[in-house]
């Protein structure tokens, strides 16, 4: 074994064993500027991004250290040179206080903060130096997030910054029970990420849980939301995504109300809600801004959607390859005919046309907007006609995939979208070695691997498996607001009921 | 023992039991009763429900003497150490070797329905495999997926439900024609198709809330299977006359192969596949009390999880070298009289055991 | 893990190694949509074909007909012969009629229809029918048309069943009183002239056919035996006079039917058969016109009078044909057990006594009088 896998893994170079997390000894504050100045050189490596300025406070030596690429050189002169000036005759501590400056005596400690972006002020003869936030910050506009549009309802949508996220969400709790609890993760990056719940209503084992989850990273590095994802959840072989993703401030809210907890990043506009199930992937923000009826039809046609972009193209498989006795009498001459001059088998057809399209959605994606546009089209109708025409793949297999490549793009998530598009080339090849049975049996396992699956300890499958028919009121179909009397028992909240009787008097005198 | 962790809910019994019942006997069924019974097939099938009801009784009587012990586990307190484990091995056997025939009579039905040349050992790994899958989980996990699947039988019936379409009501008259004696043996022939609810045994500690319940559960589970078996042997009663019922091993079946819509046609492939899901989730039934024996056998109150990969295997290495029709035949004859000693027989001399010497769980011996 | 591992391997090497063994891919089969048997020369069976044909590309092109004739011993036999002669594996899982030569009905059809029964992938629904004749020329038979031939005898069938004129029957169907000794099946019976056209119907003793009734008595048959379809429509003579010749007559289409049968056993051996059938029925052709109260009343009485007649030649038909239609023998089964034990039901039935009794009442009559 230990052969095989030095034979495979090309494993040339040693890792050098990671340190335990060394834990930094302070540094004291020098009195004099210039060694300090040169100590905080010297610990950044002379990077020349790291600039000095000598101000002239009067009576005291002073110069002040920022890196230019993180600051906003207005906010420079707003913070640091007009209190100064402003005040040429007052003293260092009535500066101090208009220039906002914290005190810090540990050097090491303001290597972080300088790398943040803010200034260091220090000053000949003081045993402290001064911190002064000057971070420039560019902030993308709230605009609607482009993967999750919606028709009616609020268009807000999450930005790169924690700060305005934080607010979008704040703004819509104005709740004191609305707790946020701030990680610093990464050993090189130092990223900010923080959990959201309500105090009230989220679980105390599922906030636990989450929380020792995040702890237990250890990792270098930690860049975005989605990379934290992949440390906390259940199971990162399962082709079922455990963590919803989401860019809009609503979707956040409405679960947070449930008793759910969702975690931000910095410089990632994805929020992560947990713990979920597989049907709040078939749910979107656009149920709830129609009304009951309506938004339980479209959650029907979600649904439908994943049995077909599951098992249509592996049922035509099975169909024209094992068991053509149950197509109906009159269908059978159009599909023979079309199907006569194939000259491969079916799932060979069907595995190129369907490797064809994800090709041209791949494609699609990178392409600048017009040409992307352009690329569906000719890939659409051009291969498509074409390969028809050669002879290589038959009109009906045309259809099918179609079909499912419509049906696979309607789930309101994007990775829900890409698992079911992975999951269906299983069946196909089941579906295409043992006609009905191998679909079947390879159904039989989805299903197993979905009552399997939790997520935070929610079994993901509910409310179906384990059966629990009063969910299905916001699940499976919506039903009108004022017949929501509990919320779903998944994220076991800590309280169950949501409202008691309003707008039934109403309804009743009908 | 009964770590709350792993209990399911009497909800969830209900269909533990069902869906381990109703399974491969499902399609036989008709034939075999009907070659003794006649018309009368289908009081034979509810005759055998109801005596399947006096054997859950008594099971719920013993067990109910011990609520927080499994069947293998107060069989040594009961029996003494040896006997209670030899009689601990044979319920294993038993268990395992029901679960070969299942396999056995399900590839056989594939292997004449529809994949004629498919390799049975193809067939037979698969559904073996697909069991391991599930059965390596808790009992709770086993009782989400069998609620889960449970709708195969509605659509079963709903499928059958279409017969009606061209019935004749006059094949099953007059009532009574076959005579008592012959009544009451073609309900030993419907025995066999009842099996299942010997779960109860095993599961009794795992299930939430008190043993009334538990008693309610199994009536409801085991009145479904009746209903559910009575309407499918009433149906095809109806639907064949008796010298064509003669000539059909699984009438069932080929009822609904006639039937055609617009859409669908052959309902029976549609039939079969659903049928196959039944059938698996019987054979998990089966595959999980025997690996539940197989780990007591060997560590007293040990999870079954850690038997279920042997106890697959054992029975995967039966069924492939076990493939000769005719002794599949002895096979089941031998097995639909074992099933008097497992299902009631052990049960009753226990219980008996258990009232004469006063023999109960003793409280606190549990942990 | 190691066990996903393990597991996916296998199933990635049982499909390496599988040759997908039943796999019948739907473009490599020769699907028969259309079959007939007949009595051959030397006492063997002919099987006569359509086989559909598709070639060409897809679309344009319209599909024809290759048809085969081979004779042998079985079905089976004939089926396997046949498999010599075409390109292609023969596959008779989507055939759509199966057709009946005369000669051969009247000997027996459950040995060639055994194979049907029996395979796993037959279809189970296919329509049956008689030929006078042979079914070679049926089949063989030029169509005016452009449809298929296999097709053209399926909407000949289907459409006779929705008006009542044949029974709706399939191979299925016909299963169940072929074996049973109380019960027989009647199927449709088709003359060929120039066109194939439904001309009443066959009717069945156990396997063996024995006889015919036309297309009205049939229709007459159906009613009786309580089968109306989607319409029923008789035309009759019911006034001599009249200036045209089409003043002469009325056309009626059954809407609803109630139908009475009992089954008295007298004695031990004396069975009496009441048969009550009472139409309502639309008047939907009546040149004449003015149907009024009395008009009506004369001619309610009049069709209840013409139909009892033709009633009883048709229990007379079934009888002399030993075609017990009605089931009355599974009636008596099931009622008079004690009686059907004693009965030698295959001279006995020819005994029992039929008394049917048809009244007509005319009940709408279009939107003019």
């Amino acid at each position: 074994m230990g052969l095989l896998t030095n034979m495979f893994t090309n494993n040339r170079r040693k890792s050098r064993p990671m340190l335990k997390k060394s834990v930094l000894t302070p540094q004291p504050v020098f009195p004099s500027v210039q060694e300090n100045i040169q100590f905080m050189q010297e610990a950044l490596f002379h990077t020349d991004d790291l600039l000095r300025q000598t101000v002239s406070i009067p009576g005291h030596t002073s110069e002040f250290l920022f890196m230019y690429t993180m600051c906003d050189q207005s906010k420079i002169r707003e913070e640091i040179l007009k209190p100064i000036l402003d005040n040429r005759d007052g003293d260092l501590e009535g500066i101090l206080i208009s220039m906002r400056a914290n005190r810090y005596d540990d050097l090491e400690k303001v290597i972080d903060l300088l790398v943040k972006g803010y200034a260091v002020l220090f000053i000949e003869g003081m045993e402290e130096c001064f911190v002064i936030e000057v971070k420039s910050s560019h902030v993308r506009s709230v605009t609607e997030p482009n993967n999750e549009k919606t028709v009616e309802g609020s268009h807000e949508g999450f930005v790169e910054s924690i700060i305005i996220n934080l607010q979008l969400v704040r703004k819509h709790i104005e709740n004191r029970n609305l707790v946020v609890k701030r990680y610093k993760l990464g050993n090189e990056t130092k990223s900010e990420a923080v959990i959201v719940y309500l105090q009230n209503l989220a679980n105390p084992k599922l906030i636990n849980e989450v929380d020792c989850r995040i702890q237990n990273i250890d990792a270098d590095n930690i860049s975005s939301a989605e990379i934290i994802e992949e440390y906390i959840e259940d199971k990162s072989f399962s082709p079922f995504p455990q963590l919803l993703h989401t860019e809009r401030p609503d979707r956040v809210i409405g679960n947070l109300l449930e008793g759910r907890v969702v975690l931000l990043a910095e410089g990632s506009s994805t929020a992560l809600i947990m713990p979920v199930t597989f049907f709040a992937f078939y749910q979107s923000p656009d149920d709830y801004s129609f009304r009951s009826l309506q938004g339980s039809f479209l959650r029907f046609i979600r649904l439908f959607s994943f049995v077909i972009s599951i098992g249509l193209p592996a049922y035509y498989i099975a169909v024209v390859s094992f068991h053509y006795e149950v197509i109906p009498q009159d269908l059978l001459l159009p599909i023979k005919r079309s199907v006569e001059h194939i000259p491969y088998p079916p799932i060979l057809e069907a595995l190129f046309l369907e490797l064809t399209i994800e090709l041209l959605r791949e494609a699609g994606i990178r392409l600048p907007g017009p040409v992307g546009q352009t690329i569906g089209i000719v890939g659409g109708l051009v291969i498509g006609d074409a390969v028809v025409k050669a002879g290589m793949v038959s009109n009906a297999m045309i259809i099918v995939v179609a079909l499912t490549a419509i049906a696979s793009f309607v789930v309101p998530s994007h990775e829900m979208s890409a698992s079911v598009r992975m999951l269906r080339f299983p069946v196909m090849v089941a579906a295409s070695l043992f006609g009905f049975f191998g679909i079947v049996y390879s159904v039989i396992i989805i299903l197993i691997h979905l009552c399997i699956l939790e997520s935070f300890g929610t079994p993901y499958f509910a409310p179906v498996a384990p059966l629990r028919l009063k969910d299905w009121k916001d699940t499976i179909i919506r039903f009108p607001q004022w017949m929501m009397k509990q919320r779903s028992n998944d994220p076991a909240p800590q309280k169950l009921d949501l409202q008691r009787s309003s707008g039934e008097e109403r309804q009743g005198n009908e | 023992m009964s770590n709350t962790e792993y209990q399911i809910t009497p909800g969830q019994l209900v269909f533990l039991i069902t869906q381990t019942q109703i399974g491969v006997g499902l399609l036989g069924l008709t034939s075999k009763v009907h070659n003794v019974a006649k018309g009368d097939a289908w009081i034979s099938v509810l005759l055998a429900g109801m005596l399947a009801h006096l054997f859950i009784f008594v099971m719920w009587c013993l067990s109910r003497r011990f609520p927080s012990f499994t069947l293998y586990d107060y069989l040594p307190v009961l029996l003494g150490k040896y006997i209670g484990k030899f009689i601990q091995f044979v319920y294993t056997a038993y268990f395992i070797l029901v679960a070969s025939y299942i396999i056995l009579q399900f590839s056989s039905t594939f292997h004449d329905w529809v994949l004629s040349n498919t390799p049975r050992w193809i067939i037979m790994g698969i559904i073996s495999g697909v069991c391991l899958y599930l059965i390596r989980e808790s009992l709770r996990t086993i009782a989400r997926f069998f609620v889960l699947v449970f709708f195969c039988n509605i659509a079963v019936i709903i499928i059958t439900a279409y017969a009606y379409l061209h019935v004749n009501f006059l094949y099953i008259l007059p009532v009574g024609q076959a005579g008592i004696w012959k009544i009451t043996e073609g309900a030993h022939y419907a025995m066999n198709a009842f099996a299942g609810y010997e779960l109860l045994l095993i599961t009794f500690p795992l299930v939430e809330g008190g043993s009334a319940g538990k008693l309610k559960a199994a009536t409801l589970a085991n009145l479904f299977t009746a209903v559910l078996y009575t309407f499918a042997v009433f149906t095809s009663l109806i639907v064949f006359s008796p010298p064509e019922m003669e000539l059909l091993p699984q009438p069932l079946l080929y009822m609904v192969k006639a039937l055609t819509f617009s859409v669908f046609e052959r309902l029976d492939l549609y039939f079969l596949s659903l049928w196959a899901v039944v059938t698996t989730t019987s054979l998990m039934g089966y595959m999980f009390m025997a690996s539940k024996g197989l780990a007591n056998l060997f560590r007293a109150q040990s999870n079954h999880q850690n038997a279920a990969p042997y106890t697959v295997a054992l029975v995967f290495i039966i069924v492939v070298f076990f493939q000769n029709p005719l002794l599949i035949d002895v096979f089941g004859k031998i097995l639909s009289i074992a099933n008097y000693v497992f299902l009631f027989g052990i049960p009753f001399v226990l219980f008996m055991i258990s009232i004469l010497f006063k023999v109960t769980e003793v409280r606190g011996s549990t942990e | 893990m190691r066990l996903g591992i393990i597991l996916f391997a296998a199933c990635f090497i049982a499909m390496l190694l599988s040759g997908c063994w039943d796999q019948q891919l739907l473009k490599d089969d020769r699907i028969v949509y259309i079959v007939g048997f007949d009595l051959g020369s030397d006492g063997k069976l002919q099987t006569t074909t359509a086989i559909l044909d598709v070639s060409g590309s897809q679309k344009g092109m319209k599909p024809f007909s290759e048809i085969h004739t081979v004779s042998g011993y079985t079905s089976r036999h004939n089926r396997e012969i046949m498999d010599l002669e075409v390109p292609g594996r023969v596959s008779a899982s989507k055939v759509l009629v199966i057709l009946f030569g005369e000669a051969l009905a009247r000997k027996h059809i459950y040995p060639v229809l055994d194979v049907f029964y029996r395979d796993p992938r037959s279809a189970l629904n296919a329509k049956v029918a008689v030929i006078e004749g042979t079914t070679r020329d049926a089949i063989t038979m030029k169509l005016t048309g452009t449809k298929l031939i296999s097709e053209h005898y399926n909407k000949l069938i289907k459409s006779a069943e929705k008006a009542t004129n044949v029974p709706n029957v399939n191979i299925q169907f016909i299963c169940s009183p072929l074996l049973d000794q109380g019960d027989d099946f009647a199927v449709p019976y088709i003359k060929i002239a120039k066109t194939p056209s439904i001309n009443g119907i066959a009717l069945f003793n156990g396997d063996k056919m024995t006889g015919t009734l036309s297309r009205e008595e049939s229709m007459l048959y159906l009613l009786m035996a309580d089968k109306l379809s989607k319409t029923a429509s008789f035309t009759f003579e019911v006034n001599k006079e009249g200036k045209q010749n089409p003043e002469k007559y009325i056309s009626i289409d059954v809407q609803s039917i109630k139908r009475k049968l009992k089954v008295n056993v007298q004695g031990n051996r004396k069975i009496q058969v009441p048969l009550d059938l009472n139409l309502k029925v639309n008047a939907i052709e009546y040149p004449k016109n003015h149907l009024t109260k009395q008009i009506l009343d004369r001619l309610n009485k009049k069709l209840s009078k013409e139909l009892t007649r033709k009633a009883q030649v048709v229990t007379q038909k079934m009888q002399k044909a030993n075609h017990d239609g009605f089931g009355i023998g599974r009636r008596i089964m099931a009622y008079y057990p004690n009686t059907w034990k004693n009965l030698n039901w295959k001279e006995d039935y020819r005994k029992v006594e039929f008394v049917p009794k048809v009244t007509v009442e005319i009940v709408t009559h279009g939107i003019m009088n």
